[in-house]
Parts: structure tokens; C-alpha cells; sequence
């Protein structure tokens, strides 16, 4: 299964990366939105993790092309952020974000659960 | 006009009766007639005096009244605001210049088209549910809608609608519309500022906590016992570090005033929802079962969705850290047709007695022992504010060993007419 992971901070990629291979994920990595963007068209991943505040292109325009695109429509979206204002949790979830995970209150064991949630969720939507 | 011609007739008739008066010669037949002639001559000119006083006031009045029409037209025209008389639907029927600049587009384009037209599509539905709820004399005040001008380039509105119905009239609505983009860019200037501190402080505590978590999850190899105690008192002190972050920065704009507050029609659930979704991992994470019930659906009540977050993240944050097994339980329900109430209750182990009277208090927490979880006791106090500015309640009941309950009412959402 291909993980794009879009993450501005190395530290957190490093942190997301290594739990993820760890459970035998793959994972490519954007440092920006606009990378972001240009890999979950091109990159065919499974589940996009996406950063809220990323250069060149904000977390929500990412998400709101990924839902507007009939290619990237279907892939679920994790958000992740530091922050976890309710208005931002609200208007992740109606953008079409499938969860939204806390940087800081949520741990890798947490993101990991809910990787794996999520693409079964997905497979199950894919093969009734 | 028809009194003017009236007048003039009864002149000429005078004219013509002293002419016939002068040529006909004295006849006892003919003067009797002439004198009927002149009694009614006479009468008539009475009549005439009181028309023409009559004409006079109808004069005066007529002037007034131009010069009241004068006066509302002037008033309504150069409004400082978008003024506007719609039919019950929206249909716009007259505009004033401020409206035309407001929208972008002169007062006469304005006129015949669906004010919907210029609302947001993001705004469209919830404009239309609240527009028809309008009812005769009612009253909207400081309603915020999105708008769009002709340019398609949206803004803030702030509206306000009385609705009215004259006898023998179908209702009609008049609106007068402010634009208040700037105050709301300067407001969400503010926010974002906040937002961005808020950010930048995390970051880096989020990082540490990240990173120390992987270790004792074993993802950087096998670690000793010893490590593992220190790695796990690094963490909690980084999770209270992220704690203090947030209560620091949220007291901060408590004490400056500094609270931009949206309120808005928002379901009971809906506040409720973003809390499961951040938290239900972290309960089960501990063993804790997180259960939720509605005792009815669909309470709407009106709130500022970031604060109530604010508020339930603190309360369901303390529910957490001091209950070590059991369940913490959400429960949503109406109380009295004045309230939505939401009840957070744990399993935890409890308040005692001396320290939940002044729970909520400023100086209670600052003169009070340090706290058992050495957090600042400041969220309670903030919750407090936070619900207080949302026109809310919190309250408290706990058994030391039992656990707590937290009680927040929001005052039911009220529809158009007494906002």
C-alpha cells in the first residue's frame, strides 16, 4: 500500500516515515502543497496524509482539488495538523477529509490505526 | 383643479346676475326671481369662501407632504447604508445609491431582481431558510451574511430586516445592509495571528512528543527500562507544555478583550462531533470507553463553534487525564425550551468539595495550592469566559472516587422575529 505523505517539517516526516515502513507501508513524501498536489495525481497513492499549513499551497486547497478531481476523488484523506481548532476540524471533515489527527495529542500508534481503518474502509467501498 | 373652476363659475354667475340686474327693467315678478337669484348668489359665495379657505389648507398639506417625501427620499438615498424594500420573496423594488454601490451595480439594475441573487452560493440555503421564516412585524438585527457584488467578489454583510405589512398591502421587507468586510479582515487578522503563534509554539513540543513516542513504540530499536521511564516523563512534561501553550494564549485574549465571537445557529451534535473525533482514539487508547447519546435530535442552539471547541477539548482533556478506567459519557439533551445542554460525565476521581466551589474562578486558581497534574488550572476559568461570551452557563457536580460531571447549556437557537 503507497502512502503520500504532505509534510512540511522534517521532523514529522521522519516520525510518520518511519512508523509506517516500519508496518511495511510505502511512503512518498511532498515538502509543500503544491508538490502534494502534483504527486497524489501522478503518484496513484492509496491515502494521502496531509499537513494543514504547507507552503505554496494551503492543506485545504490541496484537499479541495483532490475532491474535485474525478482521478483523486476516491483516494481517503487523513488530515493532520498541530492545531485542532474545532472550525478547522469542522471544515476538514466537510471538505471531504475522511479523520483528522493532532499532532501532539494523537501518536503514531493513533495514526496507524487510523491508516489502516481507512484503507479497509476504501477496499471494502472498491469491492462490495 | 375641480374647486378652481367651482370658484371661478360662482364668479362669473355674480357677474352675470348684476348685468341682468342693470338691463331688465322693474317688474314686482321679475324682482322677486332676482331677489331668489341673489340669496342663492349670496350662499354660493359662502361656499365659495369656505372652498377657497379649504383649497388653501389642501395647498399647505400638499406641500408638506412634498416636502416629507422630499425629505424620506433624501434620507433613503443617501443612507450610509444599503437600503432596500424587497416583496416577502426578495424581490427587490427599490434601491438606494448605497445599496448600488454596496453590490456594485446602479439602484436601477438593483430593482425587479432576487436579493438571492447576491448572496454567496455558500450562503444561498441557509439565507432562503431564514428569509422565509420572516414573519409580519418582525425584526432581524445584525444578521451576517455573505454576499457577492455584480463583480462576483463577495463580502460580509451585516443585515438588518423589518418586515412589514400595511393594511390593504401585501407585506413587504425593508433591509438595510452594512458592509463590514473590514472589521471581519481585521478580526480574522487576528484570529490568524493567534492561530500562527499558536502554531509555532506547538510545532516544536508536537515534534518532541512525536519523536519520543516512535522511540517507545520501539521504531528506533530495543530500549532499556530505565530510558523508557525518562522517555515517558519527557512526554508528559511535552503534553503538558502543549496544554499550558493553548490555556496561555486563550487566557491572554480573555484578559485583552480580544475574542473575535461568531455566533451562529449551529445543532448540539455538530459542537459535539470534532471532540469524538479527536478523542475517541485517545480513550480507547487508555482503555476508556467513550460513549455518546442524544435524548433528542436535532437541539439547535446558537454558539461560536471555536470556543465551544475550546471549552469541550478542555473539559474532555480533564475527563481523560483523571480517569483511569470506566467510561466517559456524553449526553445531549433540551432542557425547558431554553437550553442545549451537553453533560460530559467520567469515572474519574473526582473534585473534592473545598476546591469545586471556586473551580471556575481567576483568583481562585491563582491563589489556590499547585495543582496535583501541575497543569496552570486556567482552563476551567477560560471555559468559564468562553461560555459566558457565548451568552452559556457551565457548571459542575463530583464525588471524590465517583467521578465529575460537567454541565454546558447554550441558549436554544431562536428563530427570526426575536434575534
Amino acid at each position: 500500500m503507497k502512502i503520500l505523505l504532505i509534510e512540511d517539517e522534517w521532523a514529522f516526516r521522519w516520525i510518520f516515515r518511519d512508523a509506517l515502513e516500519k508496518e511495511s507501508f510505502e511512503v512518498i513524501e511532498a515538502e509543500d502543497g503544491q508538490q502534494g498536489w502534483e504527486l497524489a495525481q501522478s503518484a496513484e497513492p492509496d491515502l494521502i496524509l496531509l499537513d494543514l499549513i504547507l507552503p505554496r499551497l494551503h492543506g485545504f486547497e490541496v484537499l479541495r482539488r483532490i475532491q474535485s478531481d474525478s482521478r483523486t476523488r476516491e483516494i481517503p484523506v487523513l488530515l493532520i495538523s498541530v492545531l485542532d481548532q474545532a472550525e478547522l476540524v469542522k471544515e476538514g471533515l466537510k471538505l471531504g477529509a475522511r479523520e483528522f489527527f493532532v499532532k501532539g495529542l494523537h501518536t503514531s500508534h493513533h495514526l496507524l490505526a487510523a491508516v489502516r481503518r481507512l484503507l479497509e474502509k476504501n477496499e471494502k467501498i472498491k469491492k462490495p | 383643479m375641480k374647486e378652481l373652476d367651482l370658484i371661478r363659475d360662482i364668479k362669473i354667475l355674480g357677474n352675470k346676475l348684476e348685468l341682468l340686474e342693470s338691463r331688465v327693467p322693474a317688474n314686482p315678478e321679475q324682482d322677486e326671481l332676482l331677489e331668489g337669484l341673489r340669496q342663492s348668489l349670496e350662499e354660493l359665495h359662502a361656499a365659495q369662501e369656505e372652498l377657497e379657505s379649504r383649497h388653501l389648507e389642501l395647498l399647505a398639506a400638499h406641500e408638506m407632504a412634498g416636502a416629507e417625501r422630499r425629505r424620506y427620499e433624501s434620507l433613503f438615498q443617501h443612507a450610509p447604508f444599503g437600503y432596500m424594500i424587497t416583496d416577502v420573496h426578495g424581490l427587490i423594488r427599490e434601491a438606494n445609491d448605497a445599496a448600488g454601490l454596496i453590490f456594485e451595480a446602479p439602484p436601477e439594475y438593483l430593482s425587479g431582481k432576487p436579493i438571492s441573487v447576491f448572496v454567496a452560493d455558500e450562503a444561498l440555503r441557509s439565507f432562503r431558510v431564514k428569509l422565509n421564516e420572516l414573519q409580519r412585524d418582525t425584526i432581524v438585527n445584525g444578521w451576517e451574511v455573505t454576499f457577492k457584488r455584480r463583480n462576483g467578489i463577495s463580502f460580509t454583510g451585516s443585515v438588518h430586516i423589518a418586515a412589514e405589512q400595511r393594511r390593504g398591502e401585501e407585506m413587504c421587507l425593508r433591509w438595510a445592509i452594512r458592509d463590514i468586510s473590514d472589521k471581519k479582515n481585521f478580526e480574522e487578522m487576528k484570529s490568524d495571528f493567534v492561530r500562527l503563534v499558536s502554531h509555532q509554539l506547538k510545532t516544536p513540543v508536537a515534534q518532541v512528543i512525536g519523536l519520543v513516542n516512535n522511540m517507545l513504540s520501539g521504531y528506533a530499536g530495543e530500549i532499556g527500562e530505565k530510558p523508557k521511564q525518562y522517555l515517558l516523563e519527557i512526554e508528559r512534561i511535552c503534553r503538558r507544555n502543549l496544554s499550558l501553550i493553548t490555556e496561555l494564549l486563550n487566557v491572554s485574549r480573555v484578559e485583552r478583550g480580544a475574542i473575535p465571537l461568531r455566533l451562529e445557529a449551529v445543532l448540539l451534535s455538530e459542537l459535539v462531533e470534532p471532540l469524538l473525533h479527536s478523542y475517541r482514539m485517545i480513550a480507547e487508547g487508555k482503555g476508556l470507553a467513550l460513549t455518546t447519546r442524544a435524548e433528542k435530535t436535532g437541539i439547535l442552539v446558537t454558539a461560536d463553534v471555536s470556543l465551544a471547541g475550546e471549552v469541550l477539548k478542555n473539559i474532555m482533556d480533564n475527563a481523560i487525564r483523571f480517569t483511569e478506567r470506566g467510561e466517559i459519557a456524553i449526553l445531549m439533551k433540551e432542557e425547558e425550551h431554553t437550553a442545549g445542554v451537553v453533560e460530559i460525565s467520567d469515572t474519574g476521581i473526582g473534585i473534592p468539595a473545598e476546591r469545586l466551589a471556586g473551580i471556575f474562578e481567576r483568583e481562585n486558581v491563582l491563589a489556590g495550592p499547585a495543582k496535583p497534574d501541575g497543569g496552570t488550572g486556567l482552563g476551567l476559568y477560560i471555559a468559564r469566559k468562553f461560555m459566558a461570551l457565548q451568552n452559556g452557563e457551565i457548571g459542575v457536580s463530583s464525588e471524590v472516587g465517583t467521578g465529575s460531571t460537567f454541565t454546558l447549556r447554550f441558549p436554544l437557537h431562536k428563530k427570526a422575529g426575536t434575534s
